[in-house]
């Protein structure tokens, strides 16, 4: 079953509006469920909208020495995240208008998200900004190869690196497509991803000790609509890192015809797909303490090694397709 | 009048035959044995202080440094801290006064040098022992004395553009306008930077600025500058009654109001040769104890939270709580404040809690108790801690740290058990011990104190149930001259009071040493060689006190 073009492009729309609208809801229930954690009942899940909501009406202040830089990287920033939406299946397959881009562009994507931050966190000067610049920009270059080859893992067997195409054969597939060695590469993912969207044990986006932050002393300088945008856009790759998780591992639920309930009951697998995958994080979370910052290194050493023995393991012993 | 006087105080008896301490540490000397010691050394006038409870000694300017190398070379006592009083109203200048404590029953030693009234000048210390140079720095700020042969003459807690100097009497002069820079020390070579950090900082904290010399992630060296909040709480006290000091006295450090309103109240006690009834010093004792659990579990909480793991630090936070609240139940207040006065309290204790005293400790040495082991069991919270912030122990005893820290890095010193005060006279105290001087040995220690506190405030709890006269009257300060000291073990160490009277009864000068202006230098070192995202975990380890160390 295909969509006609009209179709594909209405819903190339529907999923920007579900993922754009569901983002701050992540962080919001991350904060929830570290907030009950420690005995405290937490703000509502919508806090992060009105949050959002007084930023973007909040007037914007620049450092008397930062550049055009400054300005314009937080739009670039979210632009590469936006751009990036499209290359992972959310609620149908086909992917609408998927042939655009594979996974490789995405890891591009988010390389480029990443880069224009560290960069314009150096323009203002300030010593924190550069401290977050080098530990962003180290801890990227230490996950970008095992997002690689983890993409690989999963692309490998099938013979396509669309995320697409991918979720399509284990749709296909059924169970078959659960391949051991596709936990290697889960495992390695899931590592990943606490890099990619900084969460602890690698950094702690509740922290307001300024020597300790990685992402957070990067945007110091923000504020106003510029840090709406951050903020959203911190959202939004949560979940985009996880949903390309749910996508590839679990790609069961996504709609493959057209029609209102079809959609809906794609848009409720969603939805639960993000908020399960983000409460398994979150009390992953509650249970550690932030590592000492050069044990990242160990941790994506290991992501490396998981992703590039799933990679062998598949050519080896054959993989699911 | 009828109260009884605490045995050994108001004039001791002779001297009983020299024992081992009960900690094991220290020979000490009896009293006699070291007023004998002090008279063959010969360094001037010596007579008993007996509001200090130590010998007084007077000291020519020349003489100044080998008088203070013999008091802590032979005789052995560190100095405790070194202040100044300007005395131009009884016919003199400036005077400079070394207080050198001893440990019980040893009595320690008060060396006092007026210098001249024209351009004071005395010798650095400096070189003989390296902790006294912000000492000296503040007083030649505050005084304008000038320390000759003094390596750092950088002003201490002023900012560029304060009057100076502030504690003469006929005024200071007002403000030149000129900005002299600050100079920070700076570390050269190849990708060597600086980050500045602070005073304001990301969290609601206490200003204070940190110049780091960095080479990537690790620290080289560390400047702390301070003075953010300087409040001139010293000159506040000058011509003030002696009854109305407790409120600065109290908020030195706020999070010690208890610690410092009891060293007032003592100070003064002694100054007026006042002795109380046991039973208001083990009310004041219980007050202490429970200001020391809510104070330590707080820093149990912050240590946990700075590791990341905010779960650890809401359940010590729960207890910080429970102890605060006790403390607001007895005294109205949270942080204990306004209850401590001279001569008992200033107002009497809420009793009807009393009862629910020792569960509630029970329940708070449990949970604390639990915490610790939880944390001991995370391996992600103990590779955070251990071997982080290394203070070592010939450091801690070199530089004369106190408190906690010092404990961590092995040195067995605490006034509760050294040189007892107050409820703390006959009563046994465990000082617990650390040996690596690490971030782990430091939270190990103050978890232990916090057992120890528990303990303690049950014990004087339980003697108080037969009620308590709440306060003594305190006699009319009569015309003479009086100078008292008080010393606590505040949850940060020891802290120093002391109190000059005059001839009108009313505070002269008063000096408070709080145990974070001999300690801080100990972030300056434990930093050393560490990575700069670990800084707040040595800092809160540390825990000192911003305003204590500015007044």
């Amino acid at each position: 079953m295909t969509f006609d073009l009209a179709e594909q492009l209405v819903l190339f729309a529907l999923q920007y509006l579900v993922v754009l609208a569901l983002g701050p809801l992540l962080l919001g229930l991350g904060r929830r469920v570290r907030a009950r954690a420690q005995g405290r009942a937490g703000a509502s899940l919508l806090q992060v909208y009105r949050d959002l909501w007084k930023l973007l009406r909040k007037d914007v202040v620049y450092s008397e020495s930062s550049s055009w830089l400054t300005r314009y990287a937080p739009g670039i920033s979210f632009a590469a995240l936006l751009a990036g939406i499209p290359l992972i299946p959310w609620l149908v397959l086909p992917t609408p208008l998927g042939y655009i881009g594979d996974l490789v562009v995405l890891v591009g994507l988010l390389a480029l998200s990443r880069f224009i931050i560290a960069l314009a966190a150096l323009d203002a000067g300030s010593a924190f900004g550069g401290m977050g610049s080098t530990r962003e920009m180290w801890m990227g270059a230490l996950a970008e190869p095992a997002f690689l080859l983890v993409i690989f893992a999963f692309g490998g067997p099938v013979g396509s690196l669309q995320a697409g195409v991918i979720a399509a054969s284990g749709v296909a597939l059924g169970l078959a497509y659960v391949h051991p060695s596709l936990l290697l590469a889960i495992v390695a993912y899931v590592l990943l991803l606490l890099v990619e969207t900084g969460r602890l044990p690698v950094d702690n986006p509740a922290t307001h000790l300024e020597l300790t932050m990685v992402h957070e002393a990067m945007v110091l300088e923000y504020s106003g609509r510029d840090l709406a945008l951050i903020e959203w856009g911190q959202g939004v790759k949560l979940a985009m890192m996880i949903g390309l998780l749910a996508a590839l591992a679990l790609p069961w639920g996504l709609a493959t015809s057209w029609g209102l309930v079809a959609l809906l009951v794609a848009v409720g697998v969603l939805a639960l797909k993000l908020a399960g995958g983000h409460y398994i994080v979150s009390i992953f979370e509650t249970r550690l303490a932030k590592w000492r910052l050069f044990r990242v290194a160990d941790l994506m050493t290991l992501a490396v090694v998981l992703a590039f023995g799933s990679l062998v393991l598949i050519y080896m012993v054959g993989g699911g397709a | 009048m009828s109260i009884p006087t605490r045995e050994g105080e108001e004039s001791p008896p002779a001297s009983p035959p020299p024992t081992l301490a009960p900690t094991g540490d220290v020979w000490r000397r009896t009293r006699a044995e070291e007023e004998d010691l002090l008279l063959r050394l010969g360094l001037g006038p010596t007579r008993w202080s007996l509001g200090e409870r130590m010998w007084w000694v007077s000291v020519h300017p020349d003489g100044w440094v080998a008088a203070c190398e013999q008091v802590t070379g032979p005789l052995g006592h560190p100095l405790s801290t070194l202040f100044a009083e300007d005395v131009q109203d009884r016919g003199g200048g400036v005077q400079v006064h070394a207080l050198f404590l001893g440990n019980d029953p040893t009595p320690g030693v008060h060396l006092c040098c007026p210098l001249g009234e024209r351009e004071p000048k005395l010798p650095s210390l400096g070189g003989t022992l390296p902790y006294v140079v912000p000492f000296e720095r503040e007083i030649a700020e505050m005084f304008g004395v000038e320390f000759e042969g003094a390596l750092d003459r950088r002003p201490l807690l002023l900012h560029e553009t304060h009057p100076r100097p502030p504690l003469r009497r006929g005024g200071p002069s007002p403000p030149s306008g000129v900005r002299a820079p600050y100079a920070f020390t700076p570390v050269e070579g190849e990708g060597v930077h600086e980050v500045a950090v602070g005073p304001v900082h990301a969290g609601v904290i206490e200003p204070g600025h940190f110049r780091f010399q960095v080479l990537g992630e690790k620290i080289l060296d560390l400047e702390t500058r301070f003075g953010y909040t300087h409040k001139g709480t010293e000159r506040l006290f000058e011509g003030q009654t002696v009854g109305r000091g407790t409120v600065w006295a109290e908020s030195v450090s706020g999070d010690m109001s208890v610690a410092g309103g009891v060293a007032y109240a003592h100070a003064v006690e002694r100054a007026l040769d006042l002795a109380l009834p046991p039973e208001v010093e083990e009310a004041r004792g219980l007050l202490l104890e429970l200001e020391r659990v809510a104070f330590l579990s707080g820093d149990v909480a912050g240590i946990s939270l700075d590791v990341g793991y905010a779960v650890g630090a809401a359940r010590a936070n729960i207890q910080r709580e429970r102890a605060y609240g006790l403390l607001q139940a007895l005294t109205g207040s949270r942080l204990g404040r306004f209850a401590v006065g001279v001569g008992g309290f200033r107002r009497p204790l809420a009793l009807e809690t009393l009862d629910q005293i020792p569960g509630i400790l029970r329940d708070i040495s449990e949970a604390i108790q639990a915490l610790f082991d939880l944390l001991l069991d995370k391996s992600s919270v103990v590779d955070r801690l251990q071997g982080t912030g290394i203070v070592p122990r010939w450091l801690a005893e070199m530089l004369h740290f106190l408190g906690p820290t010092a404990r961590a890095s092995g040195l067995r010193i605490d006034l509760r058990a050294d040189r007892p005060y107050g409820a703390y006279h006959g009563r046994e105290v465990r000082v617990p011990r650390g040996l690596a001087g690490d971030v782990l040995a430091r939270l190990t220690v103050k978890v232990q104190e916090i057992l120890e506190a528990c303990r303690l405030a049950t014990l004087f709890h339980r003697s108080l149930n037969g009620g308590v006269a709440w306060r003594v009257p305190v006699p009319a300060p009569n015309s003479s001259a009086a100078a008292g000291l008080g010393w606590v073990e505040s949850p940060r160490g020891e802290l120093l009071v002391y109190v000059q009277t005059g001839t009108d009864g009313r505070l002269q000068r008063v000096h408070v040493r709080d145990a974070s202006f001999l300690t801080w230098p100990a972030i300056e070192f434990a930093v050393r060689g560490n990575i700069v995202p670990d800084f707040p975990l040595y800092n809160k380890s540390l825990n000192l006190s911003y305003s204590g160390y500015d007044r």
